[in-house]
């Protein structure tokens, strides 16, 4: 199932008693969920899981209207193939059951049983979302490609960031949306999202831009990059250097084995260690990463400890 | 079964007890027997034997079926050294209380990685070195190489019959010259190409390559015979500490062999400078 089946089913008012909305794109969920329960003139009730109102759900009553309940990632729903299949026979009272997932496994017994009722929504296209920026702002097109990139094409953030820059505006009329928005960029208040810093950072390191290394390497911490995985790059990379900066024959790929892009790359960084240096980080790099696994050295402080010996 | 006489002989007699371990670990270095022994086992007991792996689908439906089957089975669970988490747990169930049908035997090259809670379950058996008179037999067994120049290098470098079996697979000749090389020249190339010694090596589990477990053992070998043929006997002496420091790192869970291998060359490069 897909988006249009289901805008065909609120347009031709046919609703459906069980959807799954899988997919990040939550605001455009929480959108179809509201004019779903729109179209029926239901309530919209979001209990913890279907357990919890599944009585209310399959007893009719006379005078309460039935209703959408919405769940988010039902792990008894998800389980309890009992229960499913009462869904799937459609007895529930009129009543109308939306399964919101985070995340979805397509490997699961819930997934195969349930694919044709499940709708995907994914990320919306920078044109789409270029349409919805223009309309509610008068960010021009440049900043509003900006504004999507940011946001990681998430409608929601997207909304989240044009609120902050119309509050501002009321208040600060003679500023524009694209003078607002780029101030809040340079000053944070609309935040760059970290992006992958690790081979930024182990060039920091082989240039031994200290500053730099130290600050690319809190960014990497950020978005939560394993520390074995910069230890194991780094260690390629001042591998590759190393063999570089030590060849003495003019043809650099014959003798080291290395692609020419590799040296390319390894050359850029050579000049800012000694070789015995370079041996030195191997050394400590293999002894930090044994340290690691064997739970003689802190994960957390590997690579601070590794960059206060080496920088 | 060649070698393991005690280890056999106290099995044995568990066995016609009544009492072998429903779970059971058997600890020893790669080619040490683990899962002959296991079959052998197998045979005094009469049970059919299944291998399975460590992963941790195969762990529970083996656990499943142990507590369906209505004649006694011996499963098997080779090499448990990089056996995830999800695993061991689920292993751990079992443990406890294994099925009346049941018998579960672990194998691993060291102890150490496994989970605490599974080496507490289970009663440990150590496999025991292999002598020579043992290695010579296997070899007798399985067929002598040409040469007794080769016969000998194979009886010196490896430790058990798995890597006799090893070496009888492979160019023994030219694996020697191999190593008699990187010792000639692993100080004398520069650092840049120093590090192609180890393109002949299967440090990414590399089928067609050389082991290396068994290239250190071999490396340790000459120089052993080196020193004592009395060449610069210290220098030798230092390659030899550094190279079993190394091997006995390579039992870690997870080690990078690429990055283990690199320092042991930087370290005998430095000693031998």
């Amino acid at each position: 199932m897909n988006i249009t089946d289901v805008k065909t089913d609120i347009k031709n008012k046919i609703i459906k008693p069980y959807y799954i909305f899988a997919g990040e794109e939550i605001e455009i969920q929480r959108i179809y969920v509201e004019k779903i329960a729109q179209v029926l003139g239901y309530k919209v009730i979001r209990p913890e899981c279907i357990a919890d109102v599944w009585n209310s759900i399959i007893t009719p009553t006379l005078f309460d209207t039935p209703a959408v309940y919405v769940v988010r990632d039902d792990k008894d729903l998800m389980q309890d193939e009992v229960l499913q299949n009462q869904i799937a026979q459609n007895n529930l009272n009129g009543n109308i059951i939306i399964h919101l997932l985070t995340t979805l496994d397509k490997r699961t017994k819930y997934y195969k049983s349930n694919s044709d009722k499940i709708v995907l929504f994914e990320r919306l296209t920078t044109d789409m979302l270029l349409k919805y920026c223009q309309r509610i702002t008068t960010l021009n097109k440049r900043n509003s490609e900006r504004l999507i990139d940011i946001c990681e094409h998430d409608y929601s953030r997207i909304l989240l960031e044009i609120d902050k820059i119309k509050a501002y505006r009321a208040r600060n009329t003679t500023l524009t949306d694209d003078q607002i928005f780029e101030q809040f960029v340079e000053d944070g208040t609309i935040a760059i999202p970290p992006q992958d810093a690790v081979f930024d950072l182990v060039d920091a390191i082989l240039k031994r831009n200290i500053k730099q290394s130290y600050y690319l390497l809190d960014q990497c911490k950020q978005i939560g990059e394993a520390n074995m995985v910069i230890l194991s790059v780094l260690y390629t990379n001042a591998k590759q250097v190393l063999q570089v900066q030590a060849c003495e024959s003019p043809d650099i790929v014959k003798s080291t084995g290395l692609t020419p892009f590799q040296v390319k790359c390894a050359k850029e960084k050579c000049g800012n260690y000694y070789n015995d240096e370079l041996i030195d980080m191997l050394r400590l790099i293999q002894k930090i990463q044994k340290g690691i696994i064997t739970g003689q050295i802190e994960d957390d402080l590997s690579v601070n400890y590794l960059l206060v010996n080496i920088l | 079964m060649i070698g393991q006489r005690y280890l056999l002989e106290r099995i044995n007699g568990q066995v016609e007890r009544g009492r072998f371990p429903r779970f059971a670990i058997f600890i020893g270095e790669k080619g040490s027997g683990k899962k002959c022994l296991a079959s052998t086992i197998a045979d005094y007991l009469k049970y059919p034997i299944s291998f399975v792996d460590t992963k941790v689908d195969s762990i529970r439906e083996v656990i499943n079926t142990a507590y369906k089957v209505d004649m006694p089975v011996i499963y098997v669970i080779a090499d448990c050294d990089n056996m995830s988490n999800a695993a061991a747990n689920a292993l751990l169930k079992v443990t406890e209380e294994p099925p009346h049908n049941a018998y579960f035997i672990l194998t691993c090259e060291n102890e150490e990685n496994l989970l605490q809670t599974i080496r507490s379950r289970g009663v440990t058996y150590m496999l025991e070195p292999y002598s020579y008179e043992d290695k010579c037999d296997y070899i007798e067994e399985r067929g002598v190489p040409e040469f007794e120049e080769d016969e000998n290098f194979i009886l010196e470098v490896a430790s058990n019959c798995g890597e006799v079996q090893q070496m009888l697979n492979m160019d023994v000749h030219q694996f020697k010259t191999y190593v008699d090389l990187v010792i000639d020249n692993i100080a004398e190339v520069s650092d840049s190409n120093a590090f192609k010694i180890g393109d002949k090596l299967a440090l990414k589990d590399d089928a067609d390559k050389y082991d290396l477990r068994l290239f250190w053992k071999a490396f340790r070998s000459v120089c052993t015979d080196r020193m004592k043929d009395g060449e610069d006997p210290l220098k030798y002496a230092r390659a030899i500490a550094i190279t079993g420091d190394s091997l006995a790192q390579l039992n870690i869970r997870g080690i990078n062999k690429q990055e283990l291998f690199d320092v042991w060359l930087l370290n005998i490069r430095e000693e031998w400078l």
